[in-house]
């Protein structure tokens, strides 16, 4: 993994480059001036125990929500300034899949491949079906899909333009085991072609499988950044344990925030 | 137990009040908020304090029934009857998710449940009652506010034991069904023979004596109407429903106190009938809360629209090409939206009503052509409100998928636009066949004068070309109300909860008419003025200031669709929760 360049600076070449986001629910805040960067190939894990502003860090990352002071670029384009063409290089796949109710698994992917301009949807949407166990389900509407089958199905709507930036919210949620296994292929098979993804989870092992960097926020801050290699070398006294002993020793009261 | 049920719906609606309040600390609540009350007083407030509540018994001369207190106990027995034909609403027993994990699985009894949905209800009726107690005291009635209150309670608890009644007659049917049990066919058809018998020899009798609209005296027809209400016949058929109205149109305290005496025993001898139900309970409650789970809002069995929760597989589709304007995706999922929603058999009941009433007003008055034609007119400026406040295939709908709305790739006035544009055409396509209905039942009419091909063009050119920017304007607010005040207005599919509820909906609508007229100030100064300069040649003079001012209140739509799609961009999905 590449960290020669602080997120202090200026975005470069990075898909994702997240400066000084603040996220403010009235008075509360959510999201307390963090700064990173996603390269071309990088997946960066994004942790933290309950609340502690993953879901709105990611939902200001995928244009979802306005950051209250900070800027998000994707693809180079500012998420506020020039949000249409900054979307159309991002996918954002959920925790809860937002479906249409109405629209059938394949109508799904024809309206998302018109609103993309996908030129070669219908070469697509055959082998992406397949790809995540979909086709004997082309004409099932939402509410008789099995919960992974609608995540799988947000999944298919989130590749189907083939996004240079993929957002994850606990993508997993929901899928039986081979769907698991697929999936984390998935993910892995996209970043090695190039994709920046960003994957916010609980599963440490997932994120210790796929993630070429970790960002750990606590209450709206970042607790430590970098590849899992650079945190201990900066926290000596966690050298040889685990990530799940790192994540709950960096993420409990009382623990120092990266300064 | 009882005690238990107080607390959490007493904490529900302190909660949801607080929250409501905490929004006004954002401007555009706040500013609705004022524009809301001042309208509510210039609306209803002012006359409710410059009315004196006199209590006296008619004068002589006055008529013993105004037409409101004459055709309402029909307007009660139809909801009846429209409750039972038409298989009820199951979402009277629905329950929100965390009410299933926490309350069917408590130690709580049946009738425990029936009464904790009961108390439930009783929050939305006494909201609606004091709508409507406002509303009677515009000059309809003139009994003290408390005393009008109380009737307009006792009608509307009524009609709400009946719905969660009904609902729970049929989920016995279906669980009698299920245990095997015959229904004993032959007795309930014995007496619902002799129901429909005596109804009939009722009824009959004073519509045989109908007479025809008068075309020198159009008023005597509506008068004839009244007479048909208050004929010896038809009021012995509508008495029970007249037993329910009668307390909101008492005269004096003392006509109040004696009218609520029956009203009260039809109100105790439906909480009996509710609570002594050997229905299923738990299981029709865990049937419709998990329909209603999967709707987001509860299942309206029978209503308009809806995806049906049996519906599996989509059918036939719409083909859409994956390259050319995005927005046109939008519209194509609206479109689709309402081919699987949409349920023909209740969208076209009001249409062949009033046409229907319309023929058999016109065979009766002997030119046919003429009501056919004044019907179809007519639906034709109603419907299209019907059926916007019905179909709901744009932002309405849509706010609940936020966060989906938001990651794609669309500018947010693009996406306004074609929200609106969805709803816009589907109210354009409806006006469009109920003029072409009039235009056929005019040029039909013997002896008609049939106009120069001139003005047919130019009707032709203006009609659509008004009609739908006037469409686009409603539209626009409908829509703009989704964005602006997505913690006001319902979203999601329409609403369930039958006349208890309509107050609610009769205020939204009022509101958005009073937003529309402000909408057509410029727009029709411009055509009026358009006009004056021409009107020379009036037919020409019509045919380009409609068209100048439809293209006047396209552009100011548009305008509106902008500055709404600026604030779709700012909307967040803590909002709308």
């Amino acid at each position: 993994m590449s960290v020669g360049q602080s997120p202090r600076d200026p975005p470069g070449n990075y898909m994702i480059a997240v400066r000084e986001l603040t996220k403010l629910y009235g008075s509360f805040k959510a999201v307390d001036s963090i700064s990173f960067d996603v390269g071309p190939g990088e997946v960066l894990g994004l942790v933290g125990p309950n609340g502690a502003g993953k879901t709105s860090t990611l939902r200001c990352l995928a244009g979802i929500m306005r950051p209250s002071q900070g800027t998000v670029s994707i693809g180079r384009h500012d998420i506020q300034s020039d949000p249409v063409a900054a979307k159309r290089e991002l996918a954002f796949i959920p925790d809860e899949p937002h479906l249409f109710d109405y629209l059938t698994v394949q109508e799904h992917l024809r309206f998302i491949a018109r609103l993309y301009g996908v030129v070669d949807a219908e070469q697509r949407i055959p082998g992406l079906l397949a790809e995540l166990e979909l086709t004997d389900k082309l004409e099932t509407l939402p509410g008789a899909l099995s919960r992974g089958m609608k995540q799988k199905l947000a999944i298919a709507c989130g590749l189907l333009h083939n996004p240079s930036v993929l957002i994850l919210d606990e993508p997993l949620t929901g899928l039986d085991p081979a769907g698991i296994r697929k999936m984390r292929q998935t993910i892995a098979d996209r970043a090695r072609a190039g994709t920046a993804v960003v994957l916010s989870s609980h599963l440490l092992n997932l994120v210790e499988e796929l993630c070429t960097k970790l960002f750990i926020l606590r209450r709206g801050q970042c607790v430590e950044y970098g590849t899992f290699d650079e945190i201990l070398a900066r926290r000596p006294e966690l050298a040889g344990r685990s990530l799940e002993d790192v994540f709950l020793t960096l993420t409990a009261d009382g623990a120092q925030d990266r300064s | 137990m009882i005690a238990a049920f107080a607390y959490l719906l007493l904490n529900t609606w302190r909660n949801r009040l607080l929250s409501q309040l905490r929004r006004l600390r954002t401007p555009r609540y706040a500013i609705g908020f004022v524009l809301g009350l001042a309208y509510l007083w210039l609306l209803l407030g002012r006359h409710a304090t410059t009315l004196p509540g006199r209590l006296h018994a008619a004068p002589a001369g006055v008529p013993a029934s105004s037409p409101l207190e004459a055709i309402a106990p029909a307007f009660i027995a139809l909801i009846v009857a429209g409750i039972w034909i038409f298989g009820g609403d199951m979402s009277a027993l629905a329950f929100s998710e965390a009410e299933v994990s926490m309350l069917l699985t408590a130690p709580v009894p049946r009738r425990g449940l029936v009464i904790y949905k009961l108390a439930q209800s009783q929050i939305v009726i006494l909201i609606n009652v004091l709508i409507w107690t406002f509303i009677l005291r515009r000059g309809i009635s003139e009994l003290p506010g408390a005393l009008s209150a109380i009737a307009v309670w006792a009608m509307f608890t009524t009609l709400g034991l009946h719905r969660i009644g009904s609902a729970l007659s049929r989920a016995a049917r279906v669980e009698y069904r299920a245990a095997g049990s015959r229904p004993k066919w032959a007795a309930k058809a014995f007496v619902m023979i002799v129901a429909i018998s005596i109804f009939s020899a009722l009824i009959i009798a004073p519509l045989s004596e109908l007479q025809g609209p008068d075309a020198r005296n159009p008023f005597a027809f509506f008068k004839n109407i009244l007479q048909f209400f208050e004929s010896p016949g038809v009021k012995t058929a509508l008495y029970p429903f007249h037993l329910l109205t009668a307390p909101s149109f008492a005269r004096s305290a003392g006509d109040w106190g004696v009218a609520m005496l029956p009203a009260l025993g039809i109100v105790l001898l439906h909480l009996w009938w509710v609570l002594r139900s050997d229905a299923a309970f738990e299981e029709a409650a865990a049937m419709a809360s998990a329909e209603q789970a999967k709707r987001i809002a509860a299942i309206r069995g029978r209503r308009a629209t809806t995806l049906d929760p049996e519906m599996k597989s989509g059918g036939r589709t719409i083909a859409l090409a994956s390259t050319g304007l995005p927005l046109i995706a939008i519209l194509w999922k609206n479109a689709i939206a309402m081919r699987r929603t949409i349920k023909p058999g209740a969208l076209l009941r009001l249409p062949i009503l009033v046409l229907g009433g319309g023929a058999f007003v016109g065979w009766k008055s002997g030119d046919p052509s003429r009501v056919l034609f004044a019907a179809a007119c007519f639906m034709a400026i109603m419907l299209p409100l019907i059926v916007i406040q019905v179909l709901r295939n744009d932002l309405r709908s849509d706010m609940m998928n936020l966060p989906l709305l938001k990651t794609l790739p669309l500018q947010g006035g693009d996406l306004v636009l074609a929200e609106v544009a969805s709803g816009a055409v589907s109210m354009l396509v409806v006006q469009l066949v109920m003029f072409a209905i009039a235009g056929i039942a005019l040029y039909t009419r013997p002896g008609v004068v049939h106009a120069p091909v001139g003005v047919v063009i130019g009707i032709a050119i203006s009609l659509p070309v008004t009609l739908f920017s006037l469409d686009i304007a409603i539209c626009t607010i409908i829509n703009g109300s989704a964005v602006l005040f997505p913690g006001w207005i319902r979203l999601g599919p329409g609403g369930a909860g039958g006349v208890e509820v309509m107050g609610q909906s009769m205020l939204a609508m009022v509101a958005s008419l009073l937003a529309f007229t402000l909408l057509l100030l410029i727009p029709g100064g411009l055509g009026a003025g358009i006009w004056f300069v021409l009107s020379a040649s009036p037919a020409i003079a019509t045919a380009v200031a409609c068209v100048f001012g439809a293209a006047a209140l396209g552009a100011e739509s548009y305008f509106m669709m902008q500055a709404l799609g600026h604030a779709f961009e700012r909307a967040e999905p803590q909002q709308i929760a």
